[in-house]
C-alpha cells in the first residue's frame, strides 16, 4: 500500500465539471470580426459556434469551401484546408505574431488514368492527346503538386546515378517509365485557339466532353494567381520536404509510374512536408482576407472541375 | 417525426459587439477564471508556483501531515 503523502487536497462539490476556456487567439478574434463585416461569416453560426471566435471562424471557411464545389472536390480528392497561428506544423514554430495561415494540404492523392482518354483523342487529332495532358497537368499544377510521369523520369534518373556508385550497378532493376510513356504525348501540344476549335467539331461526344472540360478547368484555374509568401514564411519552411502530391496521373493502371510514386512516396513524410497552398492572413486587412478566401475559392473550383473531369475519363474508375 | 430546423437569429451587429468585448477583454467570458487566467501573466505563475510546490510535496518521502485540514477538505488516502 502506497504512502500518504501529506498533501491535502480540496473537496470538488459544486464547483463547475467543465470550463470552457475562452484562451482565444486575439488573432482569431479580429479575423472574425474581419470576416463577419466582409459577410464571409455566417452570424447564424455565432451560437453553434459555441461563442467561440476559432469555432466561428472554422464555421466560416466549411461555408465557404461547400460554395465552392467543396463536395465536388471530396469525390475524387482528400484535401484539408485549414487556418493555422504557424506556417510549419510540425515544428510548433509560431510564425509571425500578427499573422494566421491559410493552409491547403492532401491527406492522399488522388489517382488519374489517362491512357485511355488519349488513345481516344489521338483519333481526333495527332496533337490533341499531349494538348489535352498539358491544359490539365498545367490547370492543376497551378494549385497543387501532382505527380506524374515527368517526376517517375526523374526517380528513375536519380535511382540510376545511385546504383552507378554501385560495384555491381547491372544487377538492378529500374521501371520503365520511358517505355509506359504514350508516343502522342511525345508531340507538340496544339495552341489553346486551335484546342477550342478543334473541341467545337468533335463529333463524339464523350471526347468532345473531356476535351471541353480540361479547357473548362484551365479557364477555371488561372482566375487568379496564387500569392506570393514573405521571406519569414519560407524561412520557416526552409527544411520542409517538397508538398505532398494531392493527384497521381499514370497511363495505365499499375504502370511504370505507379511503381516509381509507390517507392518514392515512402519517403514523403520523412521530413514535415510544405503545404500545398500556404496564404499569410493579416486579420486586420479586410482586402487582404477576402483576396485569401477568393484565392481558396479558385482553388476549390478548380479542384472541382477537375473531380468532374475525372468521372469523364474513360478506364479510371474500374478497379483492379 | 419531421424536425424544423430554427433558423438562429443573430444579428451580425450582436455578433460584432460581442467579438468587440472579446478583442478588449471586456467580455464576461473573459471575467470567469479561466478567462483570467489566459490573460494574466502573474496569475500564471502563481499558479504554476503552487503546482510545483504540491508536486514537489508529493515527492517527499516521508511527509508528515501537520496541518489541521479546513472544514470541508479531504484528508489524502
Amino acid at each position: 500500500m502506497g504512502q500518504a503523502s501529506g498533501v491535502i487536497l480540496p473537496k470538488l462539490d459544486g464547483a463547475p465539471v467543465e470550463y470552457r476556456l475562452s484562451a482565444e487567439d486575439p488573432r482569431a478574434i479580429k479575423l472574425a470580426q474581419t470576416l463577419t463585416t466582409l459577410g464571409l461569416a455566417e452570424p447564424g453560426d455565432w451560437d453553434e459556434a459555441k461563442r467561440s471566435p476559432t469555432n466561428y471562424v472554422q464555421a466560416a471557411l466549411k461555408r465557404w469551401l461547400v460554395s465552392h464545389g467543396g463536395e465536388q472536390v471530396r469525390e475524387n480528392f482528400a484535401l484539408n484546408a485549414m487556418i493555422s497561428s504557424s506556417p510549419n506544423l510540425y515544428s510548433g514554430d509560431d510564425g509571425c505574431r500578427e499573422l494566421l495561415y491559410l493552409m491547403v494540404d492532401p491527406d492522399s492523392a488522388g489517382y488519374m488514368i489517362l491512357g485511355p482518354t488519349l488513345e481516344m483523342l489521338e483519333v481526333i487529332h495527332p496533337r490533341l492527346p499531349a494538348s489535352f495532358y498539358h491544359l490539365l497537368v498545367g490547370a492543376i499544377q497551378r494549385w497543387v503538386r501532382m505527380y506524374d510521369y515527368r517526376d517517375a523520369l526523374e526517380r528513375v534518373e536519380m535511382l540510376r546515378e545511385w546504383a552507378e556508385g554501385e560495384s555491381d550497378p547491372e544487377q538492378y532493376e529500374f521501371p520503365d517509365v520511358e517505355g509506359c510513356i504514350p508516343r502522342s504525348m511525345k508531340l507538340k501540344p496544339l495552341a489553346l485557339k486551335h484546342v477550342r476549335q478543334l473541341a467545337v467539331g468533335i463529333n463524339d461526344q464523350l471526347s468532345r466532353q473531356l476535351v471541353q472540360a480540361a479547357l473548362d478547368l484551365n479557364e477555371i484555374s488561372r482566375r487568379l494567381r496564387r500569392p506570393e509568401i514573405s521571406e519569414e514564411t519560407r524561412e520557416a519552411l526552409m527544411d520542409s520536404n517538397p508538398p505532398l502530391p494531392a493527384l497521381l496521373i499514370s497511363f495505365k493502371r499499375h504502370d511504370a509510374v505507379l511503381a516509381c510514386y509507390d517507392d518514392e512516396s515512402q519517403a514523403f513524410l520523412e521530413a514535415c512536408p510544405e503545404p500545398n497552398l500556404i496564404v499569410e492572413i493579416d486579420p486586420t486587412d479586410q482586402p487582404g482576407v477576402r483576396r485569401a478566401f477568393d484565392t481558396l475559392a479558385v482553388l476549390c473550383e478548380t479542384m472541382a472541375a477537375a473531380s468532374r473531369l475525372a468521372a469523364l475519363l474513360p478506364g479510371n474508375n474500374q478497379e483492379g | 417525426m419531421r424536425k424544423i430546423a430554427r433558423k438562429s437569429k443573430t444579428t451580425r451587429e450582436a455578433v460584432l459587439a460581442e467579438l468587440a468585448l472579446m478583442a478588449e477583454g471586456r467580455h464576461p467570458e473573459c471575467q470567469k477564471i479561466t478567462g483570467r487566467f489566459v490573460r494574466c501573466p502573474q496569475f500564471q505563475q502563481a499558479c504554476k508556483i503552487l503546482a510545483d510546490a504540491v508536486q514537489g510535496e508529493t515527492h517527499r518521502y516521508g511527509a508528515k501531515r501537520e496541518e489541521v485540514p479546513p472544514p470541508g477538505w479531504l484528508l489524502p488516502v
